[in-house]
């Protein structure tokens, strides 16, 4: 009896070691309440559009699918709503549909803009996404931020809100 | 107080009918040596392919290589880019510890261009800078020294997995890939990671000889494992160089995914081969007690409790199983310890460390017990006047 207990503890303890081994990185707190908003304007543009008013200092609304995104950082890939995410095809068997993969590098950069949540010294900010609101890969939403374009060419929309659809 | 068989009863039995000992020792023998390098291949597989894997390094490669660094081409500057924006990169002594790769298969002669008999072998080469160092801390440079213009190192499973002699391999060895003749500088060590079977030479010459621009992968050490999601970061927000994220953890083990099913295998047929033995050393000891019937039977009458006939029956069981067991691991030791495993591009070193040995010997002793089993039931049923009349 002595040994059965034994042979529970043990095994329990290296059942518990295992989960603290295999659990996810620290992904710090859910994004801030305050960045939550209720609805978005009808009149939000595009993804595509918001790649021809980069240079604009002017809060937008933008609208589209939740692509990438990091864990444990506000940052996503919004990627345009026309474009059809890999498992919108049913005889793809893709993992990742979030990816956009079918799409050719290009495609993809002109649909894709990165958008990011920054505290009041302009960095990142370490909190994590997932769940806040329903939000998840390929949900519908809509940010209002201020566009930017970076030396390469790539978007950045710093985010002011979102909305989840 | 109950009685008790003497140990030395259970010793002398095993004597005598030494064919049968012999036999039945044997196949625990041949059941020790097979689980002992079931392990070791198992563990030495594992020990290969996640070796390499530290948790606080990432590989950065191309969105567009389906996670596969080989097929990976991204622009050299990527290395730069992540030194200079991604905080939190490891620096030893203000050098980043961010190294630029190119990954290849290429094909292979030994000796110079004078040497036009020599076989093409397949060889895994990677292109380093000396940054590489500072990510792949295992690897080790156990002869020789480090490569400069027209040098490679070589990993010291590189010569077996070529199927040559390490001479051939030894620093001062002249081979040829990629239409350039190179020299070998040095031997490395990779604490027995896949890494032991590549050949490394630098990056820039690897670049002009093989026509590249680009480079496979960059690989990036953080000072902590939580840094890892600002690499993440940075691959997101960098959409014009195309980049996919992949800890080197989860990479390795995607690797040695592949091999899983021939670990499956191994185990499979490890099972099989213990459970024949299981039955024939069971079988073997059931025959023992029934042409010791009567003496079984006789020592009832004498007063000795079925239990201690039992005890005595097990005793001769486990007796022989570690004899059978210390005979394995004599055959499994030579041929297992650093006996070479070539597999894909790759190879790895077998080795008959602690866990192996402690396996195969517990193995063979629980089959030992379990064998024993049915006989031990027989005679704890053993009718004494029926027994006494049979013999």
């Amino acid at each position: 009896m002595r040994f059965f207990v034994l042979s529970i503890v043990t095994l329990s303890l290296l059942a518990a070691c295992g989960n603290e081994e295999s659990a996810p990185p620290s992904g710090g707190d859910l994004l801030a309440e305050s960045y939550w908003a209720d609805s978005a304007p009808a009149e939000a543009i595009s993804v595509i559009a918001v790649h021809d008013q980069a240079e604009s200092k002017d809060a937008i609304w933008v609208t589209g699918r939740v692509g990438e995104y990091p864990s444990g950082r506000a940052q996503f890939r919004l990627t345009d709503a026309t474009y059809d995410a890999c498992s919108d095809n049913e005889d793809d068997g893709c993992t990742t549909p979030w990816d956009y993969c079918c799409y050719s590098p290009d495609d993809l950069s002109r649909g894709t803009v990165i958008v990011e949540f920054r505290d009041a010294g302009g960095a990142l900010q370490k909190a994590s996404l997932t769940g806040f609101h329903g939000f998840d890969h390929l949900a519908h939403v809509a940010v209002r931020g201020r566009p930017e374009k970076d030396g390469a060419g790539n978007v950045i929309l710093v985010a002011e809100a979102l909305h989840v659809k | 107080m109950r009685r008790r068989l003497p140990i030395d009863y259970a010793i002398r039995n095993l004597t005598r009918r030494p064919g049968r000992t012999l036999l039945t020792g044997l196949a625990g023998a041949l059941v020790t040596a097979v689980i002992v390098m079931s392990v070791s291949f198992g563990r030495a597989l594992e020990r290969s392919f996640t070796g390499p894997g530290r948790g606080d390094t990432s590989i950065l490669l191309s969105s567009s290589a389906m996670r596969d660094v080989i097929r990976s081409a991204i622009t050299p500057a990527v290395a730069d880019l992540v030194a200079a924006d991604v905080p939190g990169v490891l620096t030893v002594h203000d050098v980043p510890a961010v190294s630029p790769e190119i990954h290849m298969a290429t094909k292979l002669r030994l000796g110079g261009a004078e040497d036009t008999s020599s076989v093409v072998h397949a060889a895994f080469v990677r292109g380093i800078t000396e940054r590489a160092f500072l990510v792949h801390e295992k690897v080790t440079l156990i002869e020789g020294r480090l490569p400069r213009s027209g040098e490679v190192l070589v990993g010291r499973l590189v010569a077996p997995k070529l199927g040559v002699s390490a001479v051939r391999l030894a620093p001062g060895a002249i081979l040829r890939f990629e239409g350039a003749t190179w020299t070998v500088s040095g031997v490395f060590g990779a604490s027995g990671t896949t890494i032991e079977s590549e050949i490394w030479a630098p990056l820039r010459e690897l670049q002009g000889v093989a026509r590249r621009d680009d480079i496979s992968a960059v690989f990036v050490r953080m000072k902590d494992p939580s840094g890892l999601d600002d690499i993440d970061v940075f691959a997101q927000r960098r959409l014009d160089l195309e980049l996919t994220n992949i800890p080197a953890a989860v990479y390795y083990r995607e690797l040695a995914g592949y091999f899983a099913p021939l670990r499956s295998l191994a185990w499979g047929m490890t099972i099989l081969i213990a459970l024949a033995a299981l039955v024939t050393g069971a079988n073997a000891l059931n025959t023992t007690v029934q042409d010791r019937l009567g003496e079984l039977a006789t020592l009832r009458a004498l007063g000795y409790p079925g239990s201690a006939l039992a005890a005595s029956l097990s005793l001769e069981a486990l007796l022989l199983a570690a004899a059978g067991g210390l005979a394995g691991l004599a055959i499994a030791s030579p041929l297992v310890s650093q006996a070479t495993f070539r597999i894909g591009m790759g190879a790895f070193r077998l080795d008959a460390d602690g866990p192996a040995v402690l396996a195969g010997l517990v193995g063979v002793l629980v089959l030992g017990a379990f064998g024993s089993i049915p006989a031990v039931a027989r005679v704890l049923r053993l009718p004494i006047a029926t027994a006494l009349k049979e013999d």
